[in-house]
């Protein structure tokens, strides 16, 4: 097998509205949101209400990883905050495990794309800003630039503004990487056989995991000490 | 003359893993020893491992995706 690799996705046609084209990442993004969306829409309907007192398999998988991660960002900002803030990170690790199932199979994840990462990153910073506002007030944020000492506030807002940008190079980085070597590994003509296989449960499944992982508790510590001024 | 510049500097782009590789030996060495110390705290020692690890490991990540933009210019 020869070898494509690009650091930029490469654009798909579609020949439907008269011949558009969207890139690959764009595309395994909407899809993954897709297929989300109908997977909640068919819990709700149809499992929620038949939810019993003692729980059957089912009800149980699904009460195990809403309290896990309940508890865990309730530990970490407050029962205040995470009344919102949980919802929002149990999305946000669904939406990365989908696209890192979708590496499994050949397609490209929307994580490869420095747009994606970066969405998450600004809207992580977003809700700090937001976060430390509502409890605060805006001029005690604002103060909080200046906590150590006045002279210091141009290297807060630096440390500020650095903190997505870390963000969204850092899950960038590490997808990618995967991505690069999985593919190299796949145009050796020898060690096409079974060695994919197995060095993907390292690179695809393992680093997906814990950079979703890193991706949220991060953004729980920042979260946390806007709060805690 | 170009090509060989810019080989030479997808080379040295992939040191900054040294660091790395110090840094997150170091830290496992105390690991280990902290969790002999007390061994049921083991679990939020681990926790705490596993966030140490990633963010450190991050920084080879970044020389490693530009070593590998440099070199698919050649």
């Amino acid at each position: 097998m020869e070898l494509h690799l690009s650091v930029e996705p490469e654009m798909l046609e579609f020949p439907i509205f008269g011949g558009f084209q969207i890139s690959e990442t764009l595309f395994s993004a909407v899809l993954a949101s897709l297929i989300i969306i109908i997977f909640a829409l068919i819990v709700r309907i149809f499992f929620i209400p038949k939810f019993k007192q003692i729980p059957d398999k089912f009800q149980m998988v699904i009460e195990l990883t809403v309290d896990a991660v309940q508890s865990y960002t309730t530990s970490k900002v407050g029962s205040w905050a995470s009344k919102t803030l949980a919802p929002y990170m149990y999305t946000v690790a669904l939406i990365i495990l989908v696209n890192g199932f979708f590496e499994l199979l050949g397609i490209r994840a929307a994580m490869t794309d420095l747009n994606f990462t970066l969405s998450l990153a600004l809207i992580t910073f977003v809700l700090i800003q937001a976060y430390g506002i509502k409890k605060r007030g805006l001029l005690k944020r604002l103060r909080a630039f200046t906590k150590p000492t006045p002279i210091l506030t141009p290297v807060n807002i630096a440390t500020s503004l650095a903190i997505p940008i870390s963000l969204a190079c850092r899950m960038f980085g590490n997808i990618l990487g995967g991505m690069i070597v999985m593919e190299l590994l796949y145009s050796v003509a020898i060690a096409n056989l079974a060695l994919p296989g197995i060095l993907s449960i390292y690179f695809s499944v393992f680093h997906t995991c814990m950079q979703a992982f890193i991706f949220i508790t991060l953004s729980l510590t920042f979260i946390h000490e806007a709060l805690e001024d | 003359m170009d090509n060989g510049l810019v080989a030479l500097a997808a080379g040295i782009a992939v040191f900054t893993s040294v660091g790395a590789g110090l840094g997150m030996g170091l830290a496992t060495g105390k690991i280990a020893e902290a969790i002999s110390r007390q061994p049921e705290a083991s679990g939020k020692i681990m926790s705490a491992m596993m966030l140490g690890f990633g963010l450190a490991e991050s920084t080879a990540i970044y020389g490693f995706v530009i070593a590998i933009m440099l070199f698919l210019k050649l």
